[in-house]
């Protein structure tokens, strides 16, 4: 059984200065702008949840475009076909050099649920929302699984977000909307599966 | 100091006070003389709110702010109430003539006269106690210690006062209250030591020993012109890039969980040990870790009430008997039945779901479950295929635990809500 697969995340060179240009770039993407993580608070803020969505989709197409590249590159099967905790070390690695915390994944049975820690732009609500926009497109374009990120809670610095499909997203924003905790969400869920 | 801390202290304040009211201390340091109520509070305080009648400010200009815009009239209300309160006298014996319970203020005047300004603002009636330190002498035998020796004081002073040139230098060893209340907060907030825990501060609170402060980080230059930060280091993510704490693990799940009987493996186990985390992390480390390579590596298995534990999935209740023969971890396991938390948390813990725990680590503790299994089941060896089947996360990929990325995703995205 082929075994290829990229190694462990490394963020060696990863995020690259052109001092002539004047210009950052992570890998080859197109140039990045450091920009002060409450001044983005404040722009989502006042931007409105669809264009902060908007705004995580862009950073986390980039996002899971290279992993899928990382892990195609290296002859396997492709993000899909990668283990579990590489696939999301390098989607940690991917998500701190973008400045945005540091990711775990919680598998709670069948269910998935991303955790984001240390985050500069998730101590206001709408920071989560671009978290989930981030993760979301990240797990599309790497895996072209269409799966909807939902965040659930948050303790301290620490926001969770649980990784649903189509069949259970309604259910899942009711239970929240009604006050029922993520906890049992997620056992609801895994009872729930067929 | 934030208002949650003021609180605090004055609570503390007025229980050290109440204490040394009953021991008959108001002020005074262990083995002084206790001096007369009417030497700590004298017979001026009258004459104070009579000043504030005549609409004047109240002394001390540094309350002001404090006060904000309430108007004298009720700051000479405010005061005459509390100096008939503090008026009535009060004896070591308690309460003797039936007087009023004093009110924080008072009773910080009483025990702390020189940090007063501590009060202000959790209750602006204190504005009325500034009188009380001012009639005060200070002691001829009080010497003025260097504020820089006294942290905690200094702090409160400068979070809540600021500077006034009227203000004179506290003896704050002649203040025992003060003193102690500082011992309190160090103690209240030193870090616990997390030394004999290794585990517990490795997984669930990561270390940033290694993280300089921004303004102290460098970028490193590398020979191809890139850079990068040093927070991104390899050995800084093998320490960050880590496994969820275990003490996250929701009571309400684990009761929840049990309740459906769901998962695999039945019955969970906190099992602690010498558990590597981040092993998974490390490079060229297999996801397929060996499960017997070294028994001498099995963790020792020992009551859920270590912080080093972490959740592992198992076939068996060790809370069950276990009719085995002697061996060196009998009485690790006659541990885990006797230790009432165990007995009690086990039950919540059936069918629970193992976190991504490092499958290095994983596997030995596996491997101690197996054996134990194989045990109950009078089996002479432990199988390979039930380590397997109990770990597929760990070991080869199996249908219930599959290993690869979409495979897991996809289950994920397959659940639906059972209600």
């Amino acid at each position: 059984m082929s075994e290829a697969r990229p190694t462990t995340f490394d963020p060696r060179g990863a995020i690259l200065m052109d001092r002539d240009a004047g210009q950052l770039r992570v890998g080859i993407s197109a140039p990045r702008v450091m920009v002060p993580a409450e001044a983005l608070v404040t722009l989502c803020a006042k931007a409105g949840e669809e264009l902060t969505v908007a705004l995580g989709h862009a950073l986390g197409e980039a996002i899971g475009a290279r992993l899928r590249e990382r892990f195609e590159s290296a002859g396997g099967d492709g993000v899909r076909g990668g283990p579990f905790a590489l696939v999301v070390e390098h989607l940690a690695g991917e998500v701190a050099l973008s400045g945005l915390g540091v990711l775990t994944a919680e598998r709670w049975g069948k269910a998935l649920a991303f955790v984001v820690d240390h985050s500069p732009i998730a101590h206001e609500a709408i920071g989560d929302v671009m978290l989930c926009g981030v993760l979301s497109a990240a797990v599309r374009v790497a895996t072209g699984a269409s799966a909807t990120i939902v965040p659930v809670a948050r303790e301290g610095t620490r926001t969770r977000f649980l990784v649903l499909g189509d069949g259970a997203l309604d259910g899942v924003l009711r239970e929240l909307e009604r006050g029922t905790g993520w906890h049992a969400i997620v056992g609801d869920l895994n009872g729930g599966a067929s | 100091m934030n208002d949650l801390e003021r609180i605090e202290l004055l609570e503390e304040l007025l229980v050290r006070v109440r204490k040394n009211r009953r021991d008959g201390k108001f002020g005074a340091a262990e083995g002084e003389a206790v001096p007369p109520r009417d030497s700590v509070l004298d017979a001026a305080e009258p004459r104070e709110v009579a000043t504030l009648r005549a609409g004047d400010k109240p002394a001390g200009e540094r309350f002001d702010d404090a006060l904000g815009s309430r108007r004298s009239e009720e700051l000479a209300a405010d005061a005459a109430s509390l100096a008939a309160s503090a008026a009535h006298p009060v004896s070591a014996e308690g309460d003797a003539e039936g007087d009023e319970e004093p009110t924080p203020v008072s009773l910080a005047a009483h025990a702390l006269p020189g940090a007063s300004v501590l009060v202000p603002e959790i209750i602006p009636r204190a504005a009325v106690v500034t009188s009380v330190p001012r009639e005060v002498e200070p002691s001829s035998e009080r010497t003025p210690i260097a504020f820089e020796d006294v942290p905690f004081a200094v702090e409160v002073r400068a979070a809540e006062v600021e500077p006034s040139s009227e203000r004179t230098p506290i003896a704050f060893e002649d203040v025992p209250l003060a003193v102690e209340i500082r011992a309190a907060e160090a103690v209240e907030v030193a870090l616990p030591s997390f030394e004999d825990v290794p585990l517990a501060v490795e997984v669930a609170a990561p270390s940033f020993e290694d993280v300089k402060p921004s303004s102290e980080r460098t970028p490193v230059s590398l020979d191809d012109g890139s850079f990068e930060a040093p927070v991104l280091s390899p050995d800084w993510l093998d320490g960050h890039l880590a496994i969820p704490s275990p003490s996250s693990i929701p009571s309400d799940l684990i009761d929840i969980i049990s309740e459906e009987d769901m998962g695999p493996h039945g019955t969970q186990l906190l099992i602690s040990g010498e558990v590597e985390p981040f092993a998974s992390t490390r490079p060229g480390e297999p996801q397929a870790a060996p499960l017997f390579d070294d028994e001498r590596e099995l963790p020792t298995v020992s009551p859920p009430s270590s912080e080093r534990s972490t959740l592992i999935p198992a076939p068996l209740q060790l809370g069950a008997q276990l009719d085995e023969p002697a061996r060196d971890s009998e009485a690790e396991f006659d541990a885990f039945d006797d230790d009432p938390r165990f007995r009690q948390e086990t039950p919540e813990l059936m069918g629970f779901v193992p976190l991504n725990v490092p499958p290095a680590a994983a596997s030995r503790v596996i491997a101690r479950e197996v054996e134990a299994s194989a045990l109950m089941r009078q089996d002479t060896q432990p199988s390979l295929e039930d380590a397997y089947d109990l770990v597929g996360y760990v070991g080869k990929p199996s249908p219930a635990f599959p290993d690869r990325f979409g495979d897991v995703l996809d289950l994920a995205l397959g659940l639906e809500l059972r209600s």
